[in-house]
């Protein structure tokens, strides 16, 4: 099966990353703030390296993350053991790689940066191993069935989720422009195409790609075949409600703005693609992010077909007494708990905080 | 040969059932300042946004330095690029910061490299002292701010002439004196300008020629002498007046700056 071995270290990285990055870009808010830092005196600024240093950090977490399980397999100890190794190896390969893309511009902002990445590393670590140990030698059935979860479900849940949002995110923003822009058809096709997708349950959706048409993903394994379906069916969905997302974004950009790109000699597509879109973009955020936790949140239909992901793995390990099963869905609602709230309330209301310092989308 | 920078000739526009404009011409020579003014609804936006063709005139030709812009076929982008424009209300690009605002034009439209556009466009934004305030967003500056930048937005693609619709309208009063000096600024150094405005003042300081719309329909035109002195239509005594008392006080405030610029 795809990814078997990878998935765990993936998922942990993947986890790390997404739990350091929020917390070093507020540090670094703060920081900069307090010392009025002659490099970043702009939160934007600090924002945007922080940004830059924690994508490419996430990048290479998962290139190293598999990398490191292709070549090491065997010197496999407790696995959380090796997952530090790995970060280490990755903090270093990832100075470098950031170090070199944006030595010219950074200078002395990338090594703040970065020394609070290892700072935050470091304390990471250190609240890590003592969560870990303390969870295992006070809870050892919580932390099992935590573990087991992150270990075999949370890469899927997150593959899933973000292979979804991103099929919608391609044919949601083409059917909105199509709603704006297009002409009679393309309108009478995109609003068709909502009212059909928003119409069909999720679940019949999944079932319709998964048994009902079973050539349609000929060229994969079974069990990832069922992993495409649910992606499919989730991803044309989330396409339906994402094009209204869109929709109602690229609305609400004051058509002057057109208008003053138009007066500067842009072409139509110039002044979309230039001004309209990127104000778009920023507005639909708050819904963006409400859909996202929609997604990761109905992904959880895929266990109806036995796709791995965290809600069928912790079934399984739920399936063997009655106790274990009420601590599994405890522990699996939490998990999906902290999938969503903090990144819904970090994107949905900052943004929409942000939004109205830029005095977007006619107040 | 003396063909006028700007030509316009028996432009006809309306919206629906509603005649807007009834054969407006006007001639505009280079480093001319043409300064447009009458009631609300006489069709002055409308005037000014056929001449940028975003609203195409019904009827009628606009010649750009001899060349027919009303014409089928014409490239509308590439004309545009030399008809700067400034708007009521600012019409900022919300997302970009004042530098960027400036050179996306350039960039984009022009095809300047990043830096090459970045030093044009802080020429420019030096032009109506702001290069200080290049790095801020559209909602940081106050509305006399933007409304330069905006100006400074038209001077960097080095347009053969600038509109202006009412480009102090939409401002406090304490902010207007700023606007007006920036456009007196590089009226004098030789922009060609069509201006919507009430500013008597600026009106008087630079236009050489003003034209009085009512109705869709040229009124009246004459220096700015003709219409402080002796105006002859009723319409536009009447409307001078009104003008008076609404907009006195903000000739004082650009004569001020004018002499603090002499200091
Ligand atoms: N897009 C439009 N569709 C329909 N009618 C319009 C449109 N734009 C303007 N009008 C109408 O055309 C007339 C002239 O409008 P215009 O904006 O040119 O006047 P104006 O002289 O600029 O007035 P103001 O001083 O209020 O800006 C008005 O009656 C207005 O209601
Ligand atoms: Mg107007």
């Amino acid at each position: 099966m795809l990814f078997q071995t990878e998935l765990e270290f993936i998922g942990m990285g993947i986890v790390n990353s997404i739990i350091i990055f929020p917390i070093s870009i507020y540090i670094m808010r703060w920081y900069s703030k307090k010392k009025d830092m002659p490099h970043i005196q702009l939160w934007d600024t600090s924002l945007k390296t922080a940004y830059k240093v924690s994508l490419v950090w996430l990048m290479v977490n998962i290139l190293i993350g598999i990398l490191f399980n292709t070549f090491a397999k065997n010197i496999t100890i407790y696995f959380l053991i090796q997952y530090y190794v790995y970060m280490i190896i990755d903090l270093f390969i990832g100075t470098i790689v950031v170090k070199s893309i944006y030595k010219k511009e950074l200078g002395e902002s990338f090594m703040f940066v970065f020394i609070i990445q290892v700072i935050l590393f470091g304390i990471g670590l250190i609240i890590g191993f003592i969560t870990v140990l303390l969870l295992g030698y006070i809870f050892p059935e919580v932390s099992d069935v935590f573990f087991f979860v992150l270990e075999f479900g949370l890469f899927f849940t997150l593959l899933i989720t973000a292979s979804s949002l991103l099929i919608g995110f391609a044919i949601g923003i083409s059917l909105a422009i199509m709603r704006v822009y297009g002409g009679k058809e393309l309108h009478w096709l995109s609003s068709g195409y909502e009212k059909l997708f928003r119409g069909i349950p999720l679940l019949v959706l999944i079932f319709i790609f998964a048994f009902g048409f079973p050539g349609l993903f000929w060229y994969l394994e079974s069990l990832d075949r069922l992993l495409a379906s649910v992606i499919m069916a989730l991803g044309l969905r989330s396409g339906a409600y994402q094009s209204q997302i869109f929709r109602g974004a690229i609305l609400s950009v004051n058509p002057g703005q057109m208008e003053a790109a138009r007066s500067v000699g842009m072409n139509k597509i110039q002044a979309f693609r230039h001004v309209v879109l990127p104000q778009a973009l920023r507005l639909a955020v708050p819904g963006w992010s409400n859909e996202y936790a929609v997604v990761i949140k109905d992904s959880s239909f895929a266990s109806a077909i036995g796709t791995f992901e965290m809600t069928f793995i912790a079934y399984i390990w739920g399936l063997r007494s009655v106790e274990l099963f009420t601590l599994s869905m405890g522990v699996v609602a939490v998990l999906y708990f902290l999938f969503t709230f903090p990144v819904t309330r970090l994107f949905g209301e900052r943004q929409t905080k942000k939004l109205k310092k830029l005095g977007m989308g006619g107040g | 040969m003396d063909e006028p920078l700007l030509r316009i000739v028996d432009v006809w526009k309306s919206y629906e059932d509603l005649q807007v404009l009834k054969g407006v011409s006007f001639e505009l020579a280079e480093r001319d300042v043409k300064v447009i003014f009458g009631p609300s609804g006489s069709g002055k936006s409308t005037l000014l946004r056929c001449i940028n063709m975003l609203n195409p005139p019904d009827s009628g030709e606009i010649y750009l330095r001899g060349d027919n812009i009303t014409a089928p076929n014409v490239d509308l982008n590439a004309i545009r690029t030399r008809i700067g424009m400034v708007f009521q209300h600012f019409n900022l690009f919300a997302h970009l910061k004042a530098i960027d605002n400036v050179s996306i034009g350039l960039r984009r439209v022009k095809g300047l490299e990043k830096q090459e556009a970045r030093r044009k466009a802080l020429e420019a934004l030096n032009r109506v002292r702001l290069a200080e305030w290049a790095d801020h967003y559209p909602a940081q500056l106050s509305g006399g701010q933007q409304q330069r930048v905006g100006i400074a937005r038209a001077l960097a693609m080095e347009p053969d002439v600038i509109l202006f619709d009412e480009p102090t309208s939409a401002l406090d009063p304490e902010l207007i004196g700023e606007v007006l000096q920036a456009m007196l600024d590089i009226a004098k150094a030789g922009t060609t300008m069509v201006v919507v405005t009430h500013e008597m003042g600026f009106a008087r300081a630079v236009a050489s020629e003003m034209i009085f719309l009512d109705d869709g329909v040229v009124i009246e035109r004459g220096t700015p002498e003709h219409f402080s002195v002796s105006p002859k239509s009723k319409r536009v005594k009447r409307f001078l007046n009104q003008l008076d008392v609404l907009y006195g006080s903000h000739e004082k405030l650009l004569k001020l700056s004018e002499e603090e610029e002499g200091k």
